[in-house]
């Protein structure tokens, strides 16, 4: 989510980093373990693809429109492991080689998004396409679980700048850093996402019943 | 030399972000902010451009926000609203400022594996993108009327499906390029 450097506490950011670090450590001994020489390239495009996935807008209701968050796609299409590095990466790539994200938040999106979105989107397709698979309801197995797992994040990242206030405040008793508390956080990011999560889980669905192949998983 | 001096900086670059996010005296601030903007020169007007478009959404919503509500319980504003600008302005510059003079994959130098990554994510973004971008312009020029809601979710799921398609036969042509030049060879 576009929150920029300079809302987050160091606190909640350096811890974010502590907690999200090593499950980047084992991400990479996990695909470096099972992979070859196929591991560098198709991570680079899965990272690329991450990256220019969330720069298409999808159509809201009303005339306005979000962009994708394309985590749903990838661990789908390419599994955990690979769309958690893949996203991370790109993450990476927007703060530091495009200067178009926070690097403070870095952590706070790969750890809401990459990890608890992707593993609650990868257990929930996991759990429903054995039942769903062979019925017309397939793309239940898709839209819920990227649903869920979007509205999962968002709630998580309401949360993290919902306790701001708490955790910094100046002898006049006002924020140091993001001023509003969950109350309000919950309502105005959990509520549109519960819309763009069912609109990607759709458009997701649609989009990974149309390819004939599924090559890029790792 | 070259990968040591982008290293130092990459380190510097984050060790000031975590000093600037513990500031908040505006005036401190401001003092900061004027330091960077002199050091931008020339380019001043392209980086406070860049910078403002990224950060204008986010800021004006909390500053107006947070001015309104307090307004309205007649309590101070005007401190915070500053002290929040400045700080988030100050480090959307200094961190334009290192995307611009930093090369990453040189600062990675130490691990030739994840520097061949980020060059090959990098020259993959560039090529992705000018795919959905010449998606985007055939898709405008076929439809002058805007479509419905229908039309526009089809039109964005044709062109995913056609980055994802595009990026499977771009990973197996890279595996296939860098084999055939012994890239995996050298490495073993």
């Amino acid at each position: 989510m576009h929150i920029p450097d300079g809302l987050i506490a160091p606190q909640v950011y350096l811890a974010a980093t502590a907690l999200v670090a090593p499950v980047w450590a084992l991400g990479v001994r996990r695909l470096t373990r099972r992979l070859d020489e196929r591991l560098i390239p198709r991570l680079a495009v899965l990272t690329a693809l991450a990256f220019v996935l969330s720069t298409i807008m999808i159509p809201l209701p009303g005339g306005t429109s979000a962009h994708l968050i394309g985590i749903g796609l990838l661990v789908i299409a390419c599994g955990f492991w690979a769309a958690f590095l893949a996203f991370s990466l790109m993450l990476l790539l927007q703060a530091v080689v495009f200067g178009a994200g926070g690097i403070t938040t870095l952590p706070i999106n790969a750890l809401c998004m990459g990890l608890v979105g992707g593993g609650v989107i990868a257990l929930g397709h996991r759990a429903l396409i054995g039942r769903l698979a062979a019925t017309r309801w397939s793309m239940l197995a898709v839209l819920l679980p990227v649903w869920a797992g979007i509205a999962v994040a968002a709630t998580l990242i309401a949360l993290v700048l919902g306790i701001q206030p708490l955790l910094g405040q100046d002898s006049s008793g006002q924020a140091l850093y993001f001023p509003f508390r969950t109350g309000v956080t919950l309502l105005v990011i959990v509520l549109p996402h519960l819309l763009i999560g069912a609109i990607e889980g759709l458009l997701s669905a649609v989009i990974l019943a149309s390819l004939p192949t599924r090559r890029l998983a790792l | 030399m070259n990968a040591k001096r982008d290293r130092c900086l990459l380190l510097a670059w984050l060790a000031a972000v975590v000093v600037i996010s513990q500031l908040h005296d505006p005036t401190l601030l401001g003092v900061l902010l004027a330091l960077i903007l002199a050091q931008y020169g020339r380019g001043l007007p392209g980086a406070l451009k860049r910078v403002l478009v990224a950060i204008a959404l986010v800021n004006i919503t909390v500053s107006l926000g947070f001015a309104i509500h307090a307004v309205l319980d007649e309590r101070p504003w005007l401190e915070f609203v500053l002290r929040l600008n400045l700080r988030v302005v100050v480090l959307a510059l200094l961190t334009l400022w290192a995307s611009q003079g930093i090369r990453l994959e040189r600062a990675l130098d130490f691990s030739p594996g994840l520097q061949f990554l980020l060059v090959l994510a990098q020259g993959q973004i560039r090529a992705l993108q000018r795919l959905a971008a010449d998606f985007r312009f055939g898709f405008t020029s076929r439809n002058p009327v805007p479509l419905a809601l229908g039309g526009r979710m089809r039109g964005a799921g044709r062109q995913a499906a056609a980055l994802m398609e595009k990026a499977e036969l771009h990973a197996e042509a890279l595996t296939q390029g860098m084999q055939s030049r012994g890239f995996f060879d050298d490495r073993d």
